[in-house]
């Protein structure tokens, strides 16, 4: 299973104060904070940790068709690693002076099985996916499910290529494993 | 404090976060904050906090996970209150 996440920096510092009494506490464990705090460039080790949460509990929800739930600090990062519910989820974070984004994949090292559009719209990204599965772009739909997860179908058969969306402020990317 | 009390003090908190008007003119208890309102979900946690705020009362993460749905922030806010 697949998930990733992005962070636009600028819009993230506009959006949350997380100096806040609370913010971090409510997101972070004890140890995660540390690393946070000893980081040189604190608010931006603060949006790799939280993209690394996100892109796992993506792959996790999709993985096990959860219901959505909010609680972060119930993850916990190691390095390059995420754990969800006992699951070990490998991340691979980029982190730029504009944005931070991450990949999660249930296994280490398959990053090369992974398709990725950068800012590209999302009838790009479909039409990549289709010529890659030789499937026609026309017959691809993407469609939410009742837990906000996008689905991809083809005429009207629900496709099991894992794959995740996210955007953020000025920056998207799509991925998909296949 | 009525439920109608409630929904339109967990109203006034949560406008600065949302990101589609038109779902917020609708609110009503089956709004989905992420999915409706396009709250960005690192805004949840503020949220949360702004609840703590406005009526005193500490909000454990195993509540935090549920508040992602007026409905369920409105039980976990009553049931809050019913503890004080």
């Amino acid at each position: 299973m697949i998930g990733n996440d992005i962070v636009d920096l600028q819009l993230a510092a506009k959006q949350s104060n997380i100096y806040r009494n609370g913010w971090l506490s409510k997101l972070f464990t004890a140890e995660e904070c540390q690393t946070i705090e000893k980081a040189k460039l604190p608010e931006t080790m603060v949006w790799i940790l939280w993209s690394q949460k996100e892109a796992a509990y993506k792959a996790h929800q999709r993985k096990f068709n959860l219901t959505p739930r909010f609680n972060p600090r119930s993850f916990s990062v190691n390095q390059n690693t995420v754990i969800i519910d006992h699951q070990v989820y490998y991340t691979t974070t980029r982190s730029t002076s504009t944005y931070v984004y991450t990949l999660a994949l249930e296994e280490d090292n398959k990053q090369n099985k992974v398709t990725t559009a950068f800012n590209v719209t999302k009838d790009h990204f479909i039409a990549c996916l289709a010529k890659q599965i030789g499937e026609s772009p026309n017959t691809l739909e993407m469609v939410k499910n009742s837990y906000g997860v996008p689905e991809l179908w083809a005429n009207s058969n629900k496709l099991t290529i894992p794959f995740s969306i996210t955007h953020h402020g000025n920056y998207q990317a799509f991925v998909a494993y296949c | 404090m009525t439920q109608e009390q409630l929904l339109q003090k967990l109203k006034v908190i949560i406008t600065p976060y949302v990101q589609n008007e038109t779902a917020l003119q609708n609110l009503s208890e089956d709004t989905d904050f992420i999915k409706d309102l396009e709250i960005n979900s690192a805004n949840l946690v503020d949220v949360v906090l702004d609840v703590e705020d406005e009526f005193d009362v500490v909000i454990e993460n195993e509540d935090m996970e549920k508040m992602l749905t007026v409905k369920a922030s409105l039980d976990v806010i009553q049931s809050k209150l019913n503890e004080k």
